[in-house]
C-alpha cells in the first residue's frame, strides 16, 4: 500500500530511543501517546481498519536502524486498546481493528449526520451509509462495515437507534429514532 | 638679622605652614573642579543616553537586533538599563522589565513542559513557544493596544540566553548548556531541574552535549576519566528522572542515553 504523499511523521520517529520502551513513567506515557497517534493517523490516512500487528511497516525505521521490540509493541498495543482506539479481532492478538475515531466518536458523527440529513425515523442499510450514493459527503463514508456497526451499537445502547442484525454485515439494518 | 637668607624662628615656621595650607587649598579646589567636571560630563552623558533611550524606547522593546546593539553600547560604559528595573532607568524608560518579564515566561514554559522533556529544552523551542504565546496574547488584546503588543512579541535567541543568565544569577537552578552535533549548528539548551544537578550528572549532561547529545556508560567513563560503575550510575540517575532517553539498539547491546533536546516536538 503506497503511502499518501502528504504523510508526515513526527520528529520523534527519527529519535533512536523512541524504539526502546522507556522506563521513566512520564517518558513512557509520552512515548506510548506518540506511537498511538502514529498508528491511528497511519490507518486513518489509508481508511484502513485492520492492523496485522506483526506486519505493520512502521515498527521499523530503516533510516536510523531501529526496530521496536516485541515487548515495546505489546505495550503500545495495550495502550492503544486502553484508549479505545482498537480492539482485538482474534484471541491470539495478531490482528487489531483500529478505530481512528473511537466507536463513540463515530456514533456521535453518525447521529449528527442523521439529524442534519433528516434520516430519523427511516430504515437504513449499513451498505447505504458507508458506500451509498446519498452519503458521499458524510464523514463516515468509506468506513468499514464492522466499525460502523460498532458505532451503531453505541447508538442503540444510548437509545438513539435500533439495529437489525443480518448475516452479511453490509446488510445490517438500522432505524434511527427521531429526537424526542 | 638674616642668617643665610633663610628665615628662621617663629615667623619662618608660620610662613611655611601658610604656604602648605595654600597648596592644600589649591589642590582641593582643583580636585573639586575636576570632580565637578566629571559629574557634569556624566550627567550630560546620562542625559543623552536617557534621551536616546526614551526616543528609541519602542525600538528597544520591539527590535531584537537594535536591542542587542543598545545593550552592547550601554554595558561597555558600565550601565545596564535593560537589566535594572529599579529606580531611574525603570521609571524613565519602562524598559527594565523586559528581561524580567521574559525570564518569568521562560520559567513558565520550562516548568509546564517538564513532564515531557524532563527539564531539558531546546532554547529555540522555548523561544518559539514564547513567541506564540506573546502573539496570541496580543491578538486577543484590545484593538487600541494591539499594535504595541504585537511589536513587543519580537524576542531573539540572544534575549532568551540573557534572560536565563539573569535567572541563573538568582540561583534558580536554570542554565544554558550548549550541545554540538556533527553537521549541525550548535544548539543551546535550557536545563531546568527541580533540584540541583549533582556534579556527576551535570558532567554527564555536558559530555553528552559535546558528543552529539548522547553517550554510553563506556564513552562517558572514558571522557570523564571515571570508572564504568560511576558513569553507569550517573546515567541511571538521569534516566530514572526522565532527563535522558534510553536507547537499546538491539537486544543485548549496551544502552545509549540521549538528551531529548530537538528530537521532541512536544
Amino acid at each position: 500500500m503506497a503511502a499518501p504523499a502528504a504523510e508526515r511523521l513526527p520528529a520523534i520517529y527519527q529519535f533512536p530511543p523512541f524504539f526502546t520502551l522507556q522506563t521513566n513513567d512520564a517518558l513512557r506515557a509520552k512515548q506510548l501517546g506518540e506511537w498511538r497517534n502514529i498508528i491511528v493517523q497511519w490507518h486513518e490516512a489509508r481508511k484502513e481498519a485492520t492492523m496485522h500487528v506483526a506486519d505493520w511497516p512502521l515498527w521499523e525505521n530503516k533510516d536510523i536502524g531501529r526496530r521496536m521490540s516485541a515487548e515495546g509493541i505489546a505495550a503500545v498495543m495495550r495502550f492503544v486498546k486502553e484508549g479505545g482506539n482498537c480492539e482485538w479481532v482474534d484471541a491470539a492478538k495478531t490482528t487489531a481493528r483500529i478505530f481512528y475515531k473511537t466507536p463513540s466518536q463515530w456514533a456521535a458523527a453518525v447521529h449528527e449526520y442523521v439529524d442534519g440529513a433528516g434520516l430519523a425515523g427511516t430504515m437504513c442499510i449499513v451498505y447505504d451509509l458507508i458506500s451509498g450514493d446519498t452519503t458521499t459527503d458524510a464523514p463516515f463514508y468509506g468506513l468499514d462495515a464492522a466499525t460502523m456497526i460498532r458505532a451503531l451499537d453505541v447508538l442503540e445502547a444510548e437509545g438513539k437507534a435500533e439495529v437489525f442484525r443480518q448475516e452479511a454485515l453490509d446488510e445490517t439494518g438500522v432505524k434511527f429514532k427521531p429526537r424526542s | 638679622m638674616s642668617l643665610g637668607g633663610k628665615r628662621l624662628g617663629k615667623s619662618g615656621l608660620r610662613d611655611r605652614r601658610a604656604r602648605q595650607a595654600e597648596l592644600e587649598r589649591k589642590g582641593k579646589e582643583l580636585e573639586a573642579e575636576s570632580i565637578e567636571h566629571v559629574e557634569t560630563q556624566l550627567a550630560a552623558f546620562k542625559d543623552e543616553l536617557a534621551k536616546f533611550a526614551s526616543a528609541h524606547k519602542k525600538r528597544i522593546n520591539s527590535d531584537p537586533a537594535f536591542r542587542h546593539r543598545f545593550q552592547q553600547m550601554t554595558t561597555a560604559v558600565g550601565v545596564d538599563p535593560l537589566l535594572s528595573s529599579k529606580g531611574f532607568w525603570g521609571k524613565l524608560l519602562g524598559v527594565g522589565d523586559f528581561y524580567f518579564e521574559l525570564g518569568v515566561q521562560i520559567l513558565d514554559v520550562c516548568i509546564s513542559t517538564r513532564p515531557v522533556n524532563g527539564g531539558i529544552m531546546d532554547a529555540k523551542e522555548c523561544l518559539d513557544r514564547i513567541q506564540r504565546a506573546r502573539t496570541s496574547v496580543s491578538r486577543g488584546a484590545a484593538a487600541a493596544a494591539s499594535g504595541r503588543a504585537a511589536s513587543r512579541a519580537l524576542v531573539s535567541l540572544d534575549d532568551v540566553e540573557r534572560a536565563v543568565a539573569q535567572l541563573g544569577a538568582l540561583g534558580s537552578g536554570i542554565a544554558i548548556q550548549r550541545v554540538t552535533r556533527p553537521g549541525k549548528a550548535p544548539v543551546a539548551i535550557i536545563v531546568s531541574v527541580p533540584r540541583e544537578l549533582s556534579a556527576d550528572t551535570a558532567t554527564a549532561v555536558a559530555v553528552m552535549g559535546e558528543s552529539s547529545g548522547r553517550c554510553t556508560a563506556a564513552s562517558l567513563a572514558s571522557a570523564a576519566g571515571w570508572t564504568a560503575d560511576r558513569a553507569a550510575s550517573a546515567l541511571a540517575a538521569l534516566a530514572s528522572d526522565g532527563m535522558v532517553w534510553v536507547d537499546q539498539p538491539s537486544a543485548g547491546a549496551p544502552c545509549e542515553y540521549w538528551l531529548p533536546a530537538g528530537a521532541l516536538d512536544a
